[in-house]
């Protein structure tokens, strides 16, 4: 099940309690099909093999104008190389609308006629359709969607956005700003990387760890191109048998930014700080298929291998002794390892009767003993002890979703919210429990595994070292929450796998 | 390496016993315990015999390479883990799971979490008139399959979802997906998907910018 706390409280978002408590989402199925839809082969090779788009050149532009270059507008915003624009667009592609001024618009017709929509410059968008040298496009303005016509030439690659943990219907609401300068590592650590409103701790943990073990890699893996603004990333892909072949990837200057703030990365990095964990995040979105893609799961394991070329060796917590425990992280970083390590579920049940109310109307608040803890969508169980109220009542919530129905025979209506654990059922007539404290509220939690220590349930951290010789520090990708250092027991106890990744010789920290 | 039978009873710790070449007969009943094997094995169960790793890790755990397992009439429930609950294979290995049961398994990180039922990116999986059940990640509820790692299933039943990703290969023959069958390639490969006989309630989701092969011959 997803987890509130596995996401950083106060990144990318406003920093209330309700914002640390915001889910993910279920995966977006987008363009499903039917069976018989996918008959024969299905559009193979149209990306195989390609490397990322690279900005694109004056007779590409022409040619895809159409030859009408008076249309093009300005490419930049007087700050240097714009950014990345595709050789050619279709409709399915996510971007960002990017132009010359601190807007951009959309028209309803196709000629430029109708009602206008202003956006602020660097939308994220989805391509509808093309036509000509225009492209209709679907935005994301405050809660809705709306839709609309494009200059072509303001279209820019960029990778598509997370689902919004708290409208799953829309994208997050983020802007592509540009981040001037060269931000490629120089001397890279560990704690240069704050993940942000991504659910992708893993690929963070594993850039903190290879950068805690091996800076080189990381320094030798981002390219900055100065002419074109532009990052290559280095990452390499593993074939079947295990040669590892590398990839490079391009994308630009331009992250998503929380509103208000074109220097607040939404994602991996923070305002003043170091940006090479975003180009690196970013540029894995772009190989991967977007930051959604990304950030419905992973594993830190092969992103290490990802990162460096190498093979990550894995070991099981359970296989270990109390006092093997230090001299294998010892040894580990002796000898170059970068360190990942992933936290249990933790997964608790209990039984409440939280029901208050008159009448067939009835409300609770779940409560879970601490903050970080959440609801389990799925696991609720509603029954009544007086034997009033016939069968059961349960939640269909699944992995991120904010809220679900509670169904059952005797419900009118019904609902859940886990981020405010507020319960609401309206029942039919008549049919309700005799009082709403015979109702007992049966379900799953889970969240925080060790609130002395800050160690968060269903999470990645990064290896940093052994203190005082008796117990290890870890790395919370977050940037944010460290964790106090934990002896070999709760080692032990919290952390399920552990994964060491040598660079190849030459690039691990002397 | 040579074949060496054992029976374990409920209650009895399995991980003992993971030696090169053991066949491990599981007797009835919960055996709770989270196994990470690194030899070739055969763990059979007998009727009414179930692995629970009382979500403190994956049921099995494979990461090294080389070696093949053999899970048979075995039902594997209540793992969890940041990729595959039920199944993780992250060595170029062979696993093979016969008439099992793969339910109640959960992969969760940070939001995400990929393969409930079963996560591999390298080696290769095969699965005889195995059913998944009740199994709960945010990407491939029953399975995840995805790097260069290639599974085929024959029969079988999957209440979920299942996921291709990367350069992964599937082949499905005679078998029933309830949920939706999602294929997505990277911008450097794109995994390759074979369906023979096998009927997928959810349809097949093909990212239109990062598209699969998806082969069906269901004729």
């Amino acid at each position: 099940m997803l987890q509130h706390a596995t996401r950083p409280p106060t990144r990318g978002r406003q920093a209330t309690p309700e914002a640390e408590e915001a889910q993910g989402v279920r995966p977006d199925k987008q363009s499903r099909l039917g069976n018989a839809a996918v008959a024969g082969r299905a559009g193979v090779g149209q990306t195989e093999g390609a490397q990322a788009a690279s900005s694109i050149s004056n007779d590409e532009l022409s040619s895809w104008l159409g030859g009408d270059e008076e249309q093009r507008p300005a490419m930049a915003r007087g700050d240097g190389v714009g950014p990345q624009r595709p050789s050619k667009v279709s409709s399915g592609t996510f971007g960002a609308l990017v132009g010359d001024k601190d807007t951009v618009e959309l028209t309803q017709s196709a000629d430029g006629t109708g009602e206008k929509i202003s956006l602020p410059d660097g939308s994220p968008c989805k391509v509808l359709e093309v036509k000509g040298d225009r492209v209709k496009v679907e935005v994301r303005q405050g809660k809705d969607k709306k839709s609309g016509w494009a200059l072509a030439s303001v279209f820019t690659d960029q990778p598509a956005l997370n689902r919004d943990d708290e409208a799953p219907g829309l994208k997050d609401d983020f802007i592509y700003a540009k981040q001037k300068g060269d931000h490629s590592p120089v001397d890279p650590k560990g704690k240069d990387t704050a993940q942000g409103a991504l659910g992708d701790c893993y690929f963070i943990a594993s850039m903190a760890a290879v950068a805690n073990a091996s800076p080189q890699s990381i320094k030798e893996a981002i390219k900055y191109n100065k002419d074109k603004e532009t990052y290559t990333v280095r990452f390499y892909e593993e074939q079947y048998g295990g040669q590892a072949k590398a990839v490079y990837i391009e994308v630009d200057a331009y992250l998503p930014t929380v509103q208000g703030n074109r220097n607040d990365p939404a994602y991996a990095g923070e305002p003043g700080g170091k940006l090479w964990p975003a180009i690196m995040e970013k540029a894995y979105a772009k190989w991967k298929g977007g930051y959604e893609a990304m950030g419905n799961g992973g594993y830190g394991a092969k992103a290490m291998g990802e990162i460096t070329g190498s093979k990550s060796a894995e070991k099981s917590p359970r296989s270990m002794k109390e006092e093997e425990v230090i001299p294998y992280f010892e040894k580990a970083k002796k000898e170059g390892g970068a360190i990942y390590a992933a936290v249990e579920h933790s997964r608790k049940s209990d039984v409440q009767t939280p029901f208050t109310g008159s009448g067939d109307q009835v409300s609770g608040t779940v409560t879970h003993g601490h903050r970080w803890n959440h609801i389990v969508p799925g696991t609720m169980k509603i029954s009544d002890k007086g034997g009033k109220m016939k069968g059961t009542v349960t939640d269909s919530g699944r992995e991120g979703d904010p809220s679900s129905k509670l169904s059952g025979s005797a419900v009118e209506t019904g609902s859940i919210d886990y981020k405010k654990n507020l319960a609401d059922m309206k029942f039919r007539a008549g049919q309700g429990p005799a009082k709403p404290a015979d109702l007992e509220l049966r379900f799953d939690y889970q969240g925080c595994v060790n609130p002395e220590k800050l160690l968060v349930a269903n999470h990645a951290y990064a290896f940093e070292g052994v203190v005082n010789g008796k117990e290890l520090q870890f790395y919370n990708p977050w940037g944010t929450w460290q964790p106090k250092p934990i002896t070999p027991a709760e080692f032990l106890k919290h952390f399920t796998n552990i994964s060491v990744n040598k660079a190849p010789s030459g690039a691990t920290k002397s | 390496m040579s074949e060496h039978t054992v029976r374990v009873a409920a209650g009895s710790a399995i991980a003992p016993h993971l030696s090169a070449g053991a066949v491990i007969c599981l007797g009835p009943g919960v055996h709770v315990e989270s196994l990470s094997v690194e030899e070739s094995v055969t763990l059979r169960g007998e009727p009414g015999a179930i692995l629970d790793a009382g979500r403190r890790g994956p049921v099995i755990a494979v990461g090294v390479d080389g070696v093949v397992v053999r899970v048979e009439t075995l039902t594997l429930r209540n793992g969890a883990g940041e990729a595959g609950g039920g199944v993780r294979l992250s060595g170029w290995s062979e696993v093979i799971l016969d008439r099992c049961v793969v339910e109640g398994n959960e992969a969760s990180l940070a939001g995400g979490g990929a393969g409930g039922g079963i996560y591999l990116h390298r080696g290769s999986l095969t699965l005889l008139d195995t059913d998944f059940r009740d199994n709960h990640a945010r990407s491939g509820t029953d399975l995840h399959v995805t790097g260069a790692a290639r599974a085929e299933a024959r029969g079988g039943r999957f209440g979920g979802d299942i996921v291709v990703s990367e350069g992964a290969e599937l082949t499905l023959v005679g078998s029933h997906v309830v949920g939706a069958l999602s294929a997505r390639g990277t911008t450097t490969r794109a995994p390759s998907v074979t369906l023979r006989g096998t009927r997928i309630d959810g349809g097949v989701v093909n990212d239109p910018n990062l598209p699969a092969s998806v082969v069906v011959e269901n004729g």
